[in-house]
């Protein structure tokens, strides 16, 4: 049916090279969610596919079909645009059924396929408003009603949400991902806000400067990332990371950083045998803030997971605690982990580079400002990252 | 939006027709071509040819044009006289049109009507306005006359136009500042309303006084639409001619240049002077323009 | 005390804009010994209407009719060339806007620089242009002439006009099945309505204001626009002073009332004409 292949595409303007080698394919019926920071050629790849950019080499290929060439009216795919693109002389309805127009549906289809969308997107009562009388979340609705109308056999969609409020953005996002399913239409989403990504895709690609770090579902994205860039970008707050020395011990595999020495589970070392080449040398280790806890209310009875910190920030958020402390250990000024942190909205950036970490702890932490507090880090929940490469290690 | 890398230079890829934007600008291409373009070089060429009806065949000349010109009594009073009418209507202009669109900036319930009164002198065919002053100006049915009379400033009815050269002069140019202050007032404006509104926020939050934030803010900062209005006005008083014509004819106490020009081509049938005359007023527009522009043009961004 | 000196100014500028015309008006409808009493009257006393009659009526030995004539010639040019302007260069401006071709960026210049052109560069040309095609004193010379002259402001106009539109609608046109020249009638230029009518009103009045080159090519009164008729005329002495003043109010008229009414659209369209 409509599945949708980028074989080796790459784009380049004026000698930069903005998408490159871009081997990506949705499969029939798919919501793939295309994430990454500004500036990292996710939305030139939603237009090559829409054909209103055209690829510097490589293959677009839509339900088997090269589209190399292919005029956007010629493809049979519609796009909701992150501004919405309404046009602003035509009513709701006029707006909805352009597309069918254009290709001269007889007209009481059109009128039946209109009322349709409408129905499913609650427009029924705004069909004779102007796009300036709606208010943003309603014209975000139009845009897709006229997406849907056409039937088409991809849907792309350009950072839909983003121009929303908070609280539309969760209830819209839900309707999209309803939507995708009931209509089982092959969607490509374009977002740079991770949160979209995790929830709305069945699968995730995540893009780095042009290129595709990593394709897998969102599960698998967050817990066997493949290199330091798509851990940091991916969870929200982003993943501790610091550089630390493997160290063997009687136990098993030991991490130091600074001052602090906490052991590594045996289980997770035998399931990543590339460890093994890294003992006695440096490597980037990182831990999720949600797997730090506050020492008090974890009930192990060792120490070797803890460290000693002091805290500088406590923020309450409700029902957990986010604590910001000085972990006296250089914080690997990677360009990704800028970058990715940069991109995901955090606001302490500097402080990474000033060895923080960040820990989410149970809200009935006692940790405070100005004292230290003894954080335990879950031995089961590191990852290991090569100090040069920023690759991931595995095997 | 999309926000690659290199986005602003980026060329949209082609989806029309090889020959599309060709055939949309033909028409275009033929009418500027034929009929602006085609004249233009027609002056520049035989401007060096002595051109007559009168007095055939088409020959060359060189500079005779140019010189006979220059020692011409009649052509050197009208350029005379029209640095005298560029003075009066570029500073007029300017300052009432400063003056105007400052009154416009503000947001009131006058702005609608000011806006409708003010776009008026603008709108107006230059003949018309010209004659409806001239009633003005009249010495028998003026009201200048009257009003003058009533209070007491003259005792008895004069002449306006045409008794003293400088006079006629600065009468016939307000007619002409008359028509052409809108057109500076709202070029003006849209320069006024490009400053940034927390410039002054800030000014005032610092101490600023009403006159001070002119002075340092508004003054500097306009200087781009000051210089685009002035330069509007120096083209439109340089080329004076319907006012001219009603109020003045062809007597050389206040001709024009361009008076002149109409006069010597065709009173005069003698057209490689019409066209020396031309082309020289063009050098001096093109010439006063740069001049302006150098002097109060600032490139201002924000 | 501010406020004050604004309403003085504000007041002032009202005067100073409408004067003249009132000024015109109220001597048009009084007697011509009225006219010329001192002290002036600001309001007419006696009020007649006479002088519009006569107008209207087509007595009075050919002054109204030569101009009534003279305002349907007006008329009449003024709107041909305003229509043929307005497509023409509605055109141009899409394909400067919107479409990309070699050379693009030279005819553009060359034909923004054509504004900078004073009237003398191409009037004794045009003339004998004209004459050798024959086409002096007739409709078409005129309404050629004036759009060759209109041209490169429309086409500014409209231009700015269409650059901000977004792209992004034209876009959804194309990928919703548009071809260019359909996103073109059904998109750019519905969305850019104000800016058409904006432009199409500008070329009117600056239609209906010419006179050196109506002038220029017309020696007789078939063609000759209101202008050039007003301007003789009044330079004649033979016709009455108040009869005169209601021949220039009515003159003003048509134009006056489209500034009155219209002053939106003029505005926005010299002011986006000069984002430079």
């Amino acid at each position: 049916m409509a599945e949708i292949r980028y074989e080796q595409v790459s784009k380049t303007y004026d000698a930069n090279l903005v998408v490159h080698d871009l081997d990506l394919r949705i499969t029939d019926g798919e919501l793939m969610v295309l994430v990454g920071p500004s500036g990292c050629g996710k939305t030139t790849a939603l237009r090559m596919l829409a054909g209103l950019e055209d690829p510097t080499s490589g293959q677009i290929v839509i339900d088997g079909k090269v589209v190399n060439g292919l005029e956007p009216r010629d493809r049979d795919v519609a796009m909701v645009f992150q501004n919405y693109a309404l046009y602003p002389h035509l009513s709701v309805y006029q707006n909805v059924a352009f597309g069918l127009r254009l290709h001269h549906e007889p007209k009481d289809e059109i009128d039946r396929r209109v009322r349709e969308a409408a129905r499913v997107l609650q427009l029924e009562q705004l069909l004779q408003r102007k796009p300036k009388q709606l208010s943003g979340g309603q014209r975000q609705r139009v845009a897709m009603g006229r997406a849907i109308v056409r039937q088409p056999k991809v849907f792309l969609m350009d950072e839909p949400l983003s121009n929303l409020d908070a609280k539309l953005r969760v209830q819209m996002r839900a309707q999209i991902a309803r939507l995708q399913r009931d209509l089982g239409v092959t969607m490509l989403y374009v977002t740079h806000d991770q949160v979209e990504a995790m929830t709305l895709g069945h699968r995730v690609a995540v893009m780095r400067l042009g290129t595709l770090q990593q394709v897998a579902a969102p599960r698998v994205i967050y817990t066997r990332p493949v290199n330091l860039f798509v851990a940091s970008f991916i969870g929200s707050p982003a993943m501790n990371v610091v550089e630390a020395e493997l160290r063997h011990a009687p136990d098993g595999l030991r991490a130091r950083f600074g001052p602090h020495d906490i052991r590594i589970d045996a289980r997770l070392v035998s399931e990543r045998p590339g460890l093994q080449a890294y003992d006695g040398r440096q490597v980037v280790l990182g831990v999720r803030p949600q797997n730090v806890e506050d020492a008090t209310l974890v009930e192990t009875e060792s120490t070797d997971s803890t460290i000693d910190a002091t805290v500088e920030l406590r923020e309450d958020l409700g029902p957990e605690v986010d604590v910001h402390v000085g972990i006296d250990a250089p914080v690997p000024a990677l360009e990704e982990i800028v970058e990715a942190t940069q991109a995901a909205g955090e606001a302490d950036v500097v402080g990474r580079t000033e060895g923080i970490f960040v820990a989410r702890l149970g809200s009935g932490s006692e940790a405070r400002e100005g004292r230290r507090v003894k954080l335990w880090i879950d031995p089961r929940a590191l990852y290991f990252f090569d100090p040069q490469t920023g690759a991931a290690i595995y095997d | 939006m999309s926000d690659e890398a290199g986005k602003t230079s980026r060329k949209r890829p082609r989806r029309h027709g090889r020959f599309l934007p060709y055939v949309l600008l033909s028409p275009l291409v033929l009418f500027i071509g034929a009929l602006a373009l085609y004249p233009t070089a027609v002056t520049t060429v035989q401007a060096f040819f002595t051109v007559n009806p009168v007095d055939p065949p088409t020959r060359f000349a060189g500079l005779a044009n140019f010189r006979a010109l220059l020692h011409n009594p009649f052509v050197r009073e009208s350029a005379a006289n029209t640095v005298l009418y560029i003075i009066v209507g570029v500073a007029l202009s300017t300052l009432f049109g400063l003056g105007m669109a400052l009154v416009l900036q503000r947001r009131s319930h006058w702005r609608g009507i000011l806006l409708a009164f003010i776009i008026l002198p603008w709108a107006l065919p230059a003949v018309v306005e010209a004659v409806i002053w001239g009633w003005i100006y009249d010495p028998t049915f003026g009201v200048l006359n009257s009003a003058l009379k009533s209070l007491g400033i003259i005792n008895s009815y004069h002449v306006w136009l045409g008794l003293g050269r400088v006079l006629s002069i600065v009468l016939i140019e307000l007619v002409q500042v008359w028509q052409i202050t809108p057109l500076a007032a709202l070029l003006i404006l849209a320069a006024l309303q490009s400053i940034p509104q927390e410039l002054y926020e800030a000014a005032r939050v610092d101490g600023a006084g009403r006159w001070e934030m002119f002075r340092r803010i508004t003054l500097p900062l306009v200087r781009p639409g000051l210089a685009v209005a002035m330069v509007e006005s120096l083209i439109l008083s340089l080329n004076v001619f319907d006012q001219v014509y009603v109020l003045n004819g062809f007597a050389p106490g206040g001709a024009s240049i361009m008076l002149q020009t109409y006069q010597i081509s065709f009173n005069n049938l003698n057209f490689g002077q019409g066209y020396a005359l031309s082309l020289l007023a063009t050098f001096a527009t093109m010439l006063l323009s740069l001049l302006i522009l150098a002097v109060v043009y600032r490139r201002v961004e924000f | 005390m501010r406020r004050a000196i604004r309403l003085v100014v504000i007041a002032l500028i009202l005067a100073w804009s409408a004067f003249p015309i009132y000024w015109a008006l109220n001597t048009s409808f009084t007697t011509i010994s009225a006219a010329q009493s001192v002290p002036a009257h600001f309001v007419p006393a006696p009020f007649t209407t006479k002088n519009y009659h006569s107008l209207l009526s087509q007595g009075n030995g050919g002054v109204a009719s030569q101009f009534w004539h003279s305002f349907l010639n007006s008329t009449i040019e003024s709107g041909l060339a305003t229509v043929l302007t307005v497509v023409i260069a509605l055109f141009a401006a899409y394909a400067f806007a919107r479409l990309e071709f070699r050379g693009k960026r030279v005819i553009l210049v060359v034909v923004l620089a054509t504004l900078l052109l004073p009237v003398y560069a191409t009037l004794i040309p045009l003339y004998r242009i004209m004459s050798n095609v024959h086409l002096v004193n007739t409709y078409l010379g005129i309404v050629l002439v004036y759009t060759s002259g209109f041209l490169p402001l429309a086409i500014w106009i409209m231009y700015n006009y269409f650059a901000s539109v977004p792209r992004e609608l034209e876009e959804a046109a194309f990928v919703d099945g548009a071809t260019p020249v359909m996103a073109l009638w059904r998109v750019m230029i519905p969305v850019s309505g104000p800016g058409i009518a904006a432009t199409a009103i500008i070329v009117f009045l600056m239609g209906w204001a010419q006179f050196i080159f109506p002038l220029v090519l017309s020696s007789n009164l078939a063609t000759q626009p209101v202008t050039v008729v007003v301007a003789a005329l009044s330079g004649q002495r033979v016709v009455p002073f108040t009869l005169l003043n209601a021949i220039g109010v009515l003159a003003a008229a048509l134009p006056g009332v489209i500034a009155l009414i219209l002053n939106r659209y003029i505005v926005q369209g010299v002011m986006a004409g000069s984002i430079k």
